[in-house]
């Protein structure tokens, strides 16, 4: 057995039944074994190693496993960086396999060979350059492991084309004994993931006792660890309504009075007001970066700071926690539910109910015929999709407006690039989403600018026969950019105006996919109810108006 | 806060790449390595890495645990100023001719350093310290030219029987 053989089995034996990637010379023989194992192994090939990328983390997102995604050394091995980089910022399992040069010309600057392992050391969980069959042995029997286990993240396999080539006799044994990583395995004190602390949990309890004004941030490590539940039992035991992150939306249900939405530029007034008035932020896996912790005035505004988080590192590493536990969300949660004697009942001190208007606060626009509302676009599209929904996102004004405005509950997914804030992101995750989640009808919102970045994915969308819903957001411009040059740049649009001539529909039906042009909330609902019934992908363009600064 | 020098003693496999992953995550944390020494322990598949940063407290709780996230460490331990035992090797060549060397030597001397090369025009000091008495004998030849010099870098361990076995930090 080869190396790439050996590598093949593994993620056979791991239960990987689809992969994503792009063929070249240094991974000839993976391929070849990809080939005799076609019937047991999906390979997805897209247009660009980027969109392998990006479908490999939608997968991951989607089916709470690790993703695989496969290129070629150099330019294909460059290409997956955003990839990495944003799988690593929103903390999502993925496997990287790269083929490398031959082992004997690695460091002579020989034909696509770059280093690839040394590129991604700050954006990777972890990493290995295979130069032998033992590395390859140890990298293939861990990656997933290391993946999965403590807060999640992406790794790197990155393998010289002579070890993928040549064959070695230890692999039979080391096939035979590897024991594929079961999720049971997580909750077993692996890397920074540890049972929560007594005197931890007697600290946060002690903190919600003495705080009036209780607000719970729910990020997306409580999803990851699966403790919705828990969390909406903690905050209604503790009275605290709950805002999310833009990783943290979709953990509770819309119609839920103590769910404020998301926090933010587009946080509605309900979420704006508890942010300022409360005394007291619970942050549940959620990291606290910078666009988060400006927001909540954590900084400067004098509140007491609990922190439940995974990752022991992000305790006190943007503001200093007046308490935290570090324990994965869930077993955090359940920790302080079973000693919550003391908070136990307290009544809410602010809900959505007490606000008359609607959670996000977005007046509506006057707007052109043949233009549509934002909040029209998304009841059309709910009406059309119905519900159990995967909902995904670009980057951008848009990726706001649906997070915000969109009603996602747990029934639901939202993926979204939050982290690195990835434009052409969206059409990659949504493929992979869709193929992780088939029995999902799956929606993708993405701007104009975000879709030509990525819109050469189209083709895997058709080639793969992935019932898509695509919603063009087309305003015609680079919104949040622009949002930004009307506050700081003297209203001086540079370069943010798209002018974009493109024909979208005529351009989807050249890739064969079906291409509309929606005039009315009435035709988008159409268009997304015959795309659904027909069991077929539908690209819908609406043009539309999209502000970010009504809130301010 | 105020910034003082911390001695961090690490624990990590002795394996390629390791120590780049290490001064990676230094570097794009921006943690500023003042002094970084490495070598393998009694035990030949772990090498100890001991640095030396200029932080806060705030920053020091950063460095154990987004280093303890790596896959290649084990134990991290902060060692208490007072309570360790620490030395630098450094080897200084200074010009000397029959007119400067008896200045030289006496001053190495005073410093318990030891003259390791002897030509002509030039001698090699060897210094074994805590890392300010190098300083202050680099202060004391300077005039005399000092041609070029090179320093290991801190090393420190626990005093008694205290040691890193013994850190609340472990990440296995």
């Amino acid at each position: 057995m080869n190396g790439a053989e050996f590598i093949v089995r593994i993620l056979i034996k791991s239960g990987s039944r689809t992969v994503f990637g792009y063929p070249g010379g240094t991974v000839l023989s993976l391929y070849d074994s990809l080939y005799r194992h076609r019937s047991e192994i999906r390979h997805v090939r897209t247009s660009h190693e980027q969109g392998s990328a990006h479908a490999a983390d939608g997968f991951a997102r989607m089916s709470g496993k690790p993703g695989v995604c496969i290129a070629t050394s150099g330019p294909g091995a460059t290409n997956l960086v955003t990839g990495i980089a944003n799988a690593f910022m929103d903390s999502v399992p993925v496997i990287f396999i790269t083929g490398n040069v031959e082992h004997s010309l690695i460091g002579t600057d020989s034909f696509q060979e770059v280093d690839i392992v040394g590129m991604t050391l700050g954006i990777t969980k972890h990493s290995w350059a295979v130069r032998s069959p033992d590395m390859l042995i140890d990298a293939m029997t861990s990656a997933e492991r290391i993946c999965m286990t403590g807060r999640r993240g992406p790794v790197l396999v990155d393998v010289a084309k002579d070890v993928l080539d040549c064959d070695s006799p230890d692999y039979t044994d080391a096939l035979e004994m590897f024991e594929p990583f079961s999720q049971t395995e997580t909750a077993c004190g692996a890397k920074t993931e540890t049972a929560p602390d007594e005197e931890e949990i007697s600290g946060v309890l002690g903190l919600i006792a003495e705080s009036k004004k209780p607000l719970v941030i729910c990020g997306g490590g409580v999803r990851q660890a699966g403790a919705g539940e828990e969390l909406i039992e903690f905050a209604r035991s503790a009275g605290a309504p709950v805002c999310q992150t833009l990783m943290g939306i979709g953990t509770l249900e819309p119609d839920e009075p103590l769910n404020l939405g998301l926090m933010g530029a587009m946080a509605g007034k309900a979420a704006k007001k508890a942010l300022n008035e409360c005394d007291l932020i619970i942050a549940v896996g959620a990291r606290l970066g910078n666009k988060v912790a400006d927001i909540s005035g954590l900084v400067s505004g004098g509140k007491k700071l609990v922190q439940i988080d995974a990752d022991r590192a992000e305790i006190n590493k943007i503001v200093k926690a007046d308490a935290y536990i570090a324990s994965d969300a869930k077993m955090a949660l359940r920790g302080i539910l079973a000693r919550s004697g003391g908070i136990a009942g307290r009544k809410p001190w602010l809900t959505r109910d007490s606000f008359a208007e609607n959670v996000s606060g977005v007046q509506k626009h006057d707007l052109k015929k043949g233009f549509v509302d934002p909040e029209d676009i998304f009841a059309a599209v709910k009406k059309g999709a119905g519900n159990s929904l995967t909902v995904a996102s670009d980057v951008g004004l848009h990726q706001l407006y649906t997070a915000s405005h969109f009603p996602l509950g747990p029934a639901d997914r939202f993926i979204s690039s939050g982290g690195l804030g990835t434009m052409g992101f969206g059409i990659g995750a949504s493929i992979g989403a869709k193929i992780a989640g088939p029995e999902r009808t799956t929606v993708l919102f993405a701007g104009d600018g975000g879709f030509m970045m990525s819109m050469n994915e189209l083709a895997t969308v058709a080639a793969e026969k992935l019932p898509l819903i695509i919603i063009v957001m087309r305003n015609g411009e680079l919104g949040m950019v622009r949002e930004m040059q009307r506050k700081y740049c003297g209203r001086r649009y540079s370069q943010t105006k798209l002018g974009l001539k493109v024909n979208i529909p005529r351009l989807c039906s050249s890739f064969g996919i079906d291409g509309v042009r929606a005039r009315t909330a009435v035709e988008i609902e159409q268009a997304v109810k015959d795309a659904v019934c027909e069991n077929r992908a539908v690209v819908i363009e609406v043009r539309t108006v999209l502000r970010g600064a009504e809130n301010d | 806060m105020t910034k003082t020098m911390k001695t961090i003693s690490i624990l990590v496999d002795n394996e390629a790449g390791v120590l780049a992953r290490v001064t990676n995550l230094f570097s794009r944390r921006g943690y500023n390595i003042d002094s970084l020494a490495v070598g393998t322990t009694d035990d030949p598949a772990i090498s100890r890495i001991t640095v030396r940063v200029d932080c806060d407290s705030r920053v020091l709780e950063q460095i154990i645990f987004q280093v303890g996230k790596l896959v290649c460490v084990h134990k991290v331990k902060v060692l208490d100023d007072s309570m360790r035992v620490s030395r630098e090797l450094t080897l200084i060549k200074v010009k000397a001719d029959e007119a400067s060397r008896g200045g030289i030597i006496d001053i190495a001397q005073v410093f318990r350093a030891r003259i390791i090369d002897l030509t002509p025009d030039a001698l090699t000091i060897e210094l074994t310290g805590d890392g300010e008495k190098t300083d202050a004998l680099l202060d004391m030849l300077r005039p005399y030219g000092v041609i070029e010099m090179a320093r290991t870098g801190i090393v420190a361990l626990d005093r008694g029987s205290e040691s890193i076995a013994d850190s609340p930090y472990v990440f296995d």
